[in-house]
């Protein structure tokens, strides 16, 4: 005959081991995520030779601009790039959730050329590494409120990541321009 | 007549404990359904940008490192490594750190040296002048730092280089003589708690906080238990609601 009470109990524990496994993978889900080193990213934006690195500092005016992009003071008094003839290329970090979001920008007259995800440390929303998302960023440039001149999509479920990307993408392109000027 | 009373009946039962379970379910419901509310609109309110930083509900939480903290020291100045957050003198450096090798001053600038970053501090305005990755540096992992002839020396597992002091290029060096590795130093009470009360301070998001309320999880099982009984009174006050209402038109 069926037992209600241990029944009732019986279905209490076993989502309360569902809970604990869950729980438990977590740690598990947080360890970082490499898709690419930077070394790599770097060859390979700049045809297996990447030159010397240099750095811009950030002024007054472009701290400015940069903590509006970002949302947030950046961090750090200069930034390091890479640059060979119109090409520029940045490796940049953004917190999504709650760890930073490495991301490699390459930057060709003015525009984006193409976004990469290289580290993922967050335990979700690393679809924004994928290609239909990062290829929204091709040919994007900044407008006269110094925001990306195209729409991007964002991802269910990876909000604060997909927002992470924008404002890098909008980052590197300021500091491609006070590169520039 | 008999079913006419046995309807009456049964509207007043239904009735009774419609009130009895709304008086009792008031609370929970009302905590639940405010939660919700804060729940649809976490940034537009902010909850996932704010941290709490009490210390007994961080207690509560039990946010402790999963490794003992790592920490070197210069003069009076204290570099500490909590699991991947590198704290100088409570100063978040970076939260995707690995072990730190080397912290020495020159003048009013601190280079701290991790097994894969470099990082310049500017102590005059307390503010980071650039964390330098591992592509900007020469390959390997950096084992010790030093400074000779006005030049950072490092010792890597790729060699010997160094660099002027704003690190913009490394060369090569055959040496003879490699700095050597500082040693981790013996954390004060004081510096730790320091480090540790930092390392806190963005565990915790008042969203999740918000959350563990909403769904219970905040007293565990336990919380978890009740708020399930609150949803299942819900549910009854609903029905014993739309029954003792069709009754009693």
């Amino acid at each position: 005959m069926f037992n209600r009470s241990l029944s009732g109990k019986w279905i209490h524990g076993v989502a309360l081991q569902l809970l604990a496994l869950l729980n438990a993978c977590a740690p598990l889900a947080m360890a970082e995520t490499v898709y690419q080193s930077r070394e790599e990213f770097l060859s390979e934006a700049f045809d297996g030779s990447p030159p010397a690195s240099s750095t811009i500092e950030l002024n007054d005016v472009l701290r400015r601009d940069a903590a509006k992009a970002l949302g947030h003071t950046p961090f750090g008094q200069r930034v390091r790039y890479w640059q060979a003839g119109k090409r520029s290329v940045w490796i940049l970090d953004e917190i999504g959730k709650t760890k930073p979001i490495t991301t490699g920008i390459i930057v060709e007259n003015g525009q984006i050329k193409d976004v990469r995800i290289l580290i993922y440390r967050e335990s979700h929303g690393s679809e924004v590494r994928h290609d239909f998302f990062t290829d929204q960023f091709a040919d994007a440039s900044l407008n006269e409120q110094n925001r990306l001149d195209k729409s991007i999509d964002g991802i269910s479920g990876a909000t604060l990541s997909v927002q992470a990307i924008r404002k890098l993408a909008a980052f590197a392109l300021l500091l491609d321009r006070a590169r520039t000027k | 007549m008999a079913s006419g009373k046995r309807n009456r009946a049964l509207a007043d039962f239904s009735y009774r404990w419609h009130r009895r379970i709304g008086v009792c379910a008031a609370a929970p419901l009302l905590i639940v359904a405010l939660t919700g509310i804060l729940l649809n609109h976490p940034q537009r309110l902010g909850l996932d940008s704010i941290h709490v930083t009490r210390a007994g509900i961080l207690d509560w939480y039990g946010f402790t490192p999963q490794s003992a903290p790592v920490a070197l020291h210069q003069e009076n100045h204290w570099l500490v490594l909590i699991d991947d957050s590198l704290f100088l003198d409570g100063q978040l450096l970076d939260d995707a750190a690995t072990v730190p090798v080397g912290f020495i001053s020159l003048g009013s600038v601190a280079v701290i040296a991790t097994r894969r970053s470099l990082y310049l501090f500017d102590g005059i305005s307390q503010q980071l002048i650039e964390r330098i990755g591992s592509e900007a540096l020469p390959d390997g992992s950096i084992r010790a730092l030093g400074i000779d002839e006005g030049r950072l020396q490092l010792d890597t597992s790729a060699g010997a280089f160094s660099a002027p002091i704003d690190a913009s290029s490394f060369r090569a060096e055959q040496r003879s003589a490699l700095p050597i590795a500082q040693t981790t130093s013996e954390l004060p009470n004081d510096v730790r708690a320091k480090a540790l009360a930092a390392w806190r301070s963005d565990k915790l998001s008042l969203e999740k906080v918000v959350r563990d309320i909403h769904t219970g999880a905040l007293f565990g099982s336990v919380g978890v238990v009740l708020v399930d009984v609150a949803a299942i009174a819900m549910l009854l006050l609903m029905l014993s609601g739309l029954y003792t209402w069709s009754k009693r038109r």
